[in-house]
């Protein structure tokens, strides 16, 4: 067990070397100037003395390799740098805004578990009735619909014309909770759906793939009741690639965010790394990537760790 | 500099700021409901319990939706007009514009400028304090305008007081005189730009960052900037004009996605949004819960690089350019119908001695613009790449309008259509202000005679010159007006701004406006 876990952080931490790597060099590649964005924001003639002066204060001058290992050594000292837009350590500007993206990804989350699980326990158990039928239609059409739109049809519908919630925008707790969780509740509801099709079908097809299995049907012939064999027998060999499509869902709902957090005007990472691209502010792009990479590759470690808990074959 | 040698040929597309002082009145009232205006005026002094009374029926917060957030608070730099709309309520300078369009004092109380023209010499107002409570002194002005013109300064109008050769003295605590090395006409509009903020010495030597944070003397002091979400300025007590501002606080909320913008200010979210499209503004004059402010604002235009061996380097090709474009497509695709063509030069009829005679210099004409090209020894056209961005739709559209039009002369264009952050990459050493490697001696002089002569029918006439030549000489080649427009919920009363240039400097109203309860 101890070898199985050295090894899957061993990897992620490898996986996170490199897509890092693969940023910094591909930012490298990506045209735009921060410099001269900074410098003039209309695209007026700047002044190459104030040019070089400022291209040297941010190290831009310095030939790729060098930034590289600086950038490298600086992140070992736990240093991602300072962000050229927001003139402040990138860490600072980074750590305002996660807790609003882990927030709103955790409870879309709890909230997809919360739809997805029991629709699909209801629609296996129910198999071939209306009810299955509609639940599956209703979770084809979850699946395919983006983010954007259904957050517009949230907002069209629940905001602009029943009036019952903020159309968009977010509210400090500290400012009052109930603002704040009004503000949650649509952005949440968007992001959670999509995931909620994908959970509602893995639970559906493994419920009945379990359901099916030589080992559970014995039991029922044994005499034991219908409640003791769906509850301890067929949810144990159901939650496993339940588990999976959920750690393997968080990756989709990070990317959800980026759209979410546009529509709805939530102020997360997604928004910051939005707003650092168009800046082409280096380091805080880098720093978002580092620590959006490190989420997926942690959250699809502990999946992997937690699929090896309950299934020891996988170990 | 990191740049990319340009070996193609374009021409670049941008959004001009029109640097042609703007025009004054003409903008009607479009205040909402009139009748219940019991508020504000008939108090007379405007303690700042008065907008906390329910009793006087009006909110005490103002929530603006702006499309973007500041990169920086330094007042001295214009980075976007929403930042500027911002700032202009926490900082003012000697002298603005006043909602007339006229030039009058604001932290001076008088102004006196020498028979030889050369030196102004301002009075500042008794009183006048920063939001610290410390005093504007002459001091502060001098501090100020040095940070401007300082060799490593980054101050967006720097050279146009480093071309005046102005040198700042400090007479007495609430005098000081700006000393120029020539004449300059327009000197005083230099100073009303919002960028000539006065800012507090003593604050910026105490290592304050007025990147991140403020510290003027306007109505609107500022109290907090929540990243990525909003910007809070509080009504200041000690502001100089008795009674304003009318609203305690303004919170200023970015809205980056206009749909969202829209929305929010539709579900009460925001009570006043900025940089409202053309579709969205056709969609909102339907809606009698809000009130649409709609004015001309800047205009689109072309600009060439006119580098020797381009075929632009040839005053014909350019002029066949402008005879080619169809200027109501660009109006019709790119702005919802919502605009005016510039068939001439961006002078309104009426400012500095324009008479309206070059209006239509030009016209659609593709068999002038054919010959025209002929002429230039193009008869069979060229091929080039024009410049423009994807970022914001009516850039891209009016873009593909130029294409399809020059398609029809025989010029062959490739759109290229990147971000903003790389528009400036791609064009490199080459900058937008103007044409680059464009250079005529009969427009540099009219500019300069412009400049330094202060007689006004004199200089009209010089300006008249000059329209004509740049109009010859299309150095650049003028598309249409698109409007600007704001839109606000109708319980938000006083609010107002001026078209052309000064559309762009809305923030001087927010001072006076009233959020009635809704």
């Amino acid at each position: 067990m101890i070898k199985f876990l050295v090894k899957r952080i061993a990897t992620a931490i490898v996986q996170i070397f490199v897509v890092t790597t693969i940023v910094f060099f591909a930012l490298q590649m990506m045209p735009g100037d921060p410099v001269l964005l900074m410098l003039s924001r209309d695209g007026s003639a700047v002044d190459q003395e104030a040019y070089d002066a400022l291209e040297a204060e941010l190290g831009l001058d310095q030939p790729v390799m060098t930034q590289y290992t600086n950038w490298l050594t600086d992140l070992v000292h736990g240093d991602l740098g300072t962000s050229y837009g927001e003139n402040r350590p990138v860490t600072e500007a980074i750590g305002d805004r996660i807790p609003r993206t882990l927030e709103l990804a955790a409870v879309s989350l709890v909230l997809a578990c919360i739809i997805g699980i029991p629709l699909g326990i209801l629609s296996a158990v129910r198999r071939g009735g209306f009810l299955d039928l509609g639940l599956t239609l209703l979770s084809s059409l979850g699946n395919s619909v983006p983010v954007f739109v259904l957050g517009y049809v949230l907002v069209l519908v629940f905001s602009l014309n029943m009036k019952l919630l903020p159309s968009s925008g977010y509210v400090p707790v500290a400012r009052g909770l109930d603002n704040h969780i009004q503000r949650l509740i649509l952005p949440a509801v968007a992001l959670a759906l999509g995931v909620a099709a994908s959970i509602l079908r893995m639970t559906r097809s493994s419920m009945l793939e379990s359901l099916g299995s030589e080992s559970v049907r014995p039991l029922r012939a044994k005499g034991l009741s219908k409640g003791k064999v769906y509850g301890k027998h067929v949810m144990r060999n159901m939650l496993i690639p339940v588990v999976t499509i959920i750690g393997l869902q968080l990756g989709s709902l990070i990317a959800g965010t980026v759209l979410c957090e546009a529509v709805f005007n939530w102020p997360g990472i997604a928004t910051l790394l939005v707003d650092a691209i168009n800046n082409r502010d280096y380091p805080l792009i880098q720093g978002c990537m580092l620590i959006l990479s490190a989420i997926f590759i942690l959250t699809n470690m502990v999946v992997d760790l937690l699929y090896g808990f309950l299934d020891p074959r996988a170990r | 500099m990191k740049a990319r040698k340009i070996t193609s040929v374009f021409l670049s597309l941008v959004l001009a700021m029109g640097l042609l002082a703007g025009c004054s009145g003409g903008s009607d009232e479009t205040t909402g409901a009139a009748g219940e205006s019991t508020l504000a005026e008939s108090g007379g002094s405007l303690e700042e319990t008065e907008a906390a009374d329910p009793a006087a029926g009006t909110v005490d917060t103002l929530l603006v939706g702006t499309s973007v957030e500041p990169s920086t608070l330094d007042p001295h730099i214009h980075s976007n007009v929403s930042t500027r709309f911002m700032l202009q309520n926490i900082y003012r300078g000697l002298v603005g514009y006043n909602l007339e369009g006229e030039i009058e004092c604001e932290v001076a109380d008088s102004y006196e400028i020498s028979d030889d023209n050369l030196t102004y010499t301002f009075k500042l107002k008794d009183g006048v304090t920063f939001h610290d409570g410390s005093p504007v002194t002459a001091a502060d002005v001098k501090y100020s305008f040095d940070r401007i013109m300082a060799d490593d300064s980054t101050a967006t109008y720097k050279s146009y007081f480093t071309d005046a050769g102005t040198t700042v003295n400090v007479v007495d605590d609430s005098t000081v005189e700006f000393v120029l090395a020539e004449p300059c006409a327009p000197f005083l509009e230099y100073l009303s730009l919002p960028e000539s903020a006065i800012i507090s010495q003593a604050w910026m030597e105490a290592g304050n960052d007025i990147a991140t944070s403020a510290m003027g003397c306007g109505p609107y002091q500022f109290v907090s900037w929540d990243r990525g979400l909003q910007i809070d300025v509080e009504g200041y007590d000690g502001y100089y004009k008795e009674g304003l501002p009318k609203t305690k606080n303004i919170s200023f909320i970015f809205y980056l996605d206009e749909t969202t913008r829209n929305n929010a200010l539709l579900s009460g979210e925001v009570d006043l949004i900025d940089y409202v499209s053309a579709t969205a503004v056709t969609q909102f004059e339907g809606n009698s819960d809000v009130n649409v402010y709609s004015r001309q604002g800047a205009f689109m235009m072309l600009e060439f690089n006119c580098e020797e061996g381009s075929p632009f380097a040839d005053y014909r090709v350019r002029q066949a350019v402008a005879y080619a474009i169809d200027r109501q497509a660009v109006i019709d695709t790119a702005f919802n119908g919502r605009g005016e063509v510039l068939y001439g030069f961006p002078t309104i009829a009426g400012q500095q001695g324009y008479n309206g005679e070059f209006d239509n210099y030009f016209s659609q004409d593709l068999e002038k613009a054919k010959s025209l090209l002929a002429e230039a020894g193009y008869a069979d056209g060229f091929s080039c790449n024009i410049l423009a961005t994807s970022d914001y739709s009516f850039h891209e559209q009016t873009a593909l309008v130029v294409q399809a039009s020059l398609a029809e002369i025989g010029i062959e264009v490739t759109a290229d259509l990147p971000d903003w952050a790389t528009i400036f990459y791609q064009s490199g050493e080459v900058r937008m202000d103007a044409s680059p490697y464009f250079a005529d001696e009969e427009i540099d002089n009219l500019l300069y005679q412009g400049r330094t002569t202060l007689d006004e029918t004199q200089r009209n006439e010089i300006y008249q010159q000059f329209r004509e030549r740049a109009l010859e000489m299309s150095p650049l080649v003028f598309i249409c007006y698109r409007e600007q427009a704001f839109v606000a919920g109708t319980y938000v009363q006083n609010f107002d701004f001026l078209s052309g240039v000064l559309s762009q400097q809305a923030g001087i109203c927010l001072e006076q406006v009233v959020v009635n309860e809704h």
